[in-house]
């Protein structure tokens, strides 16, 4: 290397780690310098959203082979519900169906290999350590999906379940947790003003934080004070009001026929258990307005039986 | 310029940028529509703007460093540069044409993901049209910050080493800057160690110049001292990894 070559390349080290200095000073002092948690924006984004409803899969995958120990449904086309065919009849049940096409014959084929690679021959169950370690792992990648999506109706629920259940682990601080996160989800759909489906998030979030608050009367048949009732009710039906406004804004300009309908039926009932469970506040705020009345027809109740 | 020439007809004669370029243009319109847009149709222009950005740094990734490291190492090893010393071209005016040659090509791949992000996911809004444009601006001069000197690198390593293990530290590098230190940053959480913090602060914060949150949540520009303490950081970071290249660069192998 020549003397001038190596004096460039000195006197551009020297310049470099000067500016690196100087710079990253700066950048301390504005506390720019740390990396943040939401690499390539992909947290709370539309991919993030596209994420979270894959990681469903991932859940459903461990938590069946984990907790339930049985070959997931969505691998074995098998729900809950479905009756098994009494030992000894298959040929007979077979021979009264119509014949499969081929095509049909060779994807059957495969979902039976992927049902035999993921069923369970161990005739000994997990032990409680082994399940302890699964429900943490779910719990870890239900995190993750609520972080992608903290909107997102099945990730939100099912997040604030798993902390807020005894048999997956909750205890009085995830408890303190789901609180907080409850208020999170609501605060990000605050603003929103176009997307309908995420108001029966916020519903359902507020549902939650009202079962949190009252829990302890609930426990100890205490009565619910009046204000708490109120507040939670008017909460709730002011997110059922705006899914309604933003989903008959969303009808009239034909954005909601671009949601295939097994979204659009997943939706309505999504609503329909949001409607339900809003309901009983009128009659628990009633109960709390005249306590006298309520104990009254208790009384003519217990007399008559 | 003969060098450069050489070089860039090579690249050009390979086609390998065609793909990308392809995938620069195609990702961005495919992209989105496999997000759950159905029900809030606003969310595509933000998604492609991202998708157009992922491709670019994919890119950067996967084709630009991989060329650098590839097209040093073979003229290294073929007598190219031997040859080209021998002719009177200096070691600097040898990897200043090895690294236009390369970025010659990845420009017109930057002003794809440029015009994507900026002319297709515009805001309506004349304000933040503004602040759309202008963080366009500020993410690609950060971006050639980061990309440009890590070219230089793998050019010089290839010289040096085999291809492939220029392209390997050349993008360890660059993966350790981009998302290492966020996981390093989780250690120090409630970690005293001084190692630790020693290898968090002289590690390369690529991260600073990943713009996409600004994008996606339009969260508006930089503010421009801001842009001007991360630009004195990555440029203080290129001229030294500028100052290494030249160091390690060889004219045979």
């Amino acid at each position: 290397m020549s003397r001038s070559t190596l004096i460039s390349a000195l006197s551009l080290a020297a310049s470099g780690l000067l500016l690196t200095v100087v710079g990253s000073g700066a950048l301390t002092k504005s506390s720019q310098l740390a990396a943040g948690d939401n690499p390539f924006g992909i947290y709370r984004s539309a991919y993030g959203k596209l994420l979270a409803r894959l990681g469903e899969t991932t859940i459903d995958r461990i938590w069946h082979l984990g907790v339930e120990q049985i070959v997931p449904h969505y691998m074995s086309g098998e729900s809950h519900s479905t009756a098994a065919v009494p030992k000894g009849t298959e040929t007979i049940v077979a021979q009264k169906l119509p014949a499969k096409p081929v095509i049909e014959l060779a994807k059957s084929w495969i979902q039976k290999r992927v049902v035999s690679q993921h069923s369970r021959t161990n005739p000994y169950s997990l032990s409680d350590q082994h399940k302890h370690r699964v429900h943490k792992d779910i719990e870890k990648l239900m995190s993750r999906s609520y972080r992608l999506d903290p909107t997102h109706y099945g990730a939100y629920n099912s997040y604030n379940l798993f902390i807020t259940h005894h048999t997956f682990g909750g205890t009085d601080e995830s408890r303190d947790h789901a609180k907080v996160l409850g208020e999170e989800t609501i605060r990000y759909i605050e603003d929103e003003n176009e997307d309908a489906e995420v108001f029966l998030t916020a519903a359902s979030a507020s549902m939650n934080l009202f079962i949190i608050e009252t829990e302890d009367a609930r426990v100890n048949q205490t009565p619910i004070s009046l204000e708490t009732l109120q507040k939670y009710r008017d909460q709730i039906s002011g997110f059922l009001t705006t899914f309604e406004k933003l989903q008959e804004k969303a009808q009239d300009s034909g954005v909601w026929d671009n949601v295939s309908t097994d979204r659009q039926v997943e939706i309505a009932q999504r609503y329909r258990f949001s409607k339900k469970t809003f309901g009983q506040f009128d009659a628990m705020i009633a109960r709390a307005e005249n306590p006298d009345q309520v104990e009254a027809t208790a009384e003519v109740a217990e007399t008559q039986d | 310029m003969e060098l450069f020439r050489l070089t860039l007809a090579s690249i050009i004669n390979r086609k390998t940028f065609a793909i990308f370029a392809v995938l620069l243009i195609a990702i961005p319109f495919v992209l989105p529509y496999m997000t759950p847009w159905e029900t809030k149709p606003s969310i595509i222009e933000p998604a492609r703007a991202q998708a157009a950005w992922w491709m670019l740094w994919v890119t950067a990734a996967c084709w630009l460093l991989f060329q650098g490291a590839n097209i040093g190492d073979r003229w290294a090893s073929h007598g190219i540069l031997e040859y080209f010393k021998t002719l009177g071209v200096n070691r600097i005016s040898q990897m200043g044409q090895l690294w236009l040659a390369c970025f010659t090509v990845f420009a017109g791949m930057i002003l794809i993901t440029f015009g994507i992000s900026t002319f297709t996911a515009m805001p309506g809004d004349p304000i933040e049209a503004k602040h759309w444009l202008i963080t366009n601006c500020q993410y690609v001069i950060l971006f050639l910050m980061v990309t440009a000197p890590l070219l230089m690198l793998s050019i010089a390593l290839g010289t040096r080493f085999r291809g492939a293990a220029a392209y390997a530290v050349t993008i360890g590098l660059l993966v350790h800057g981009l998302f290492g230190i966020r996981y390093l940053e989780v250690f120090l959480a409630d970690n005293t160690s001084p190692l630790l913090n020693f290898l968090y602060v002289v590690s390369p914060h690529y991260h600073l110049s990943d713009l996409t949150s600004r994008l996606v949540f339009k969260l508006g520009s930089l503010p421009w001292a801001e842009l001007g303490n991360t630009a004195v950081y990555l440029g203080g970071l290129g001229l030294l990894t500028l100052a290494f290249s030249i160091q390690l660069y060889r004219e045979v192998k």
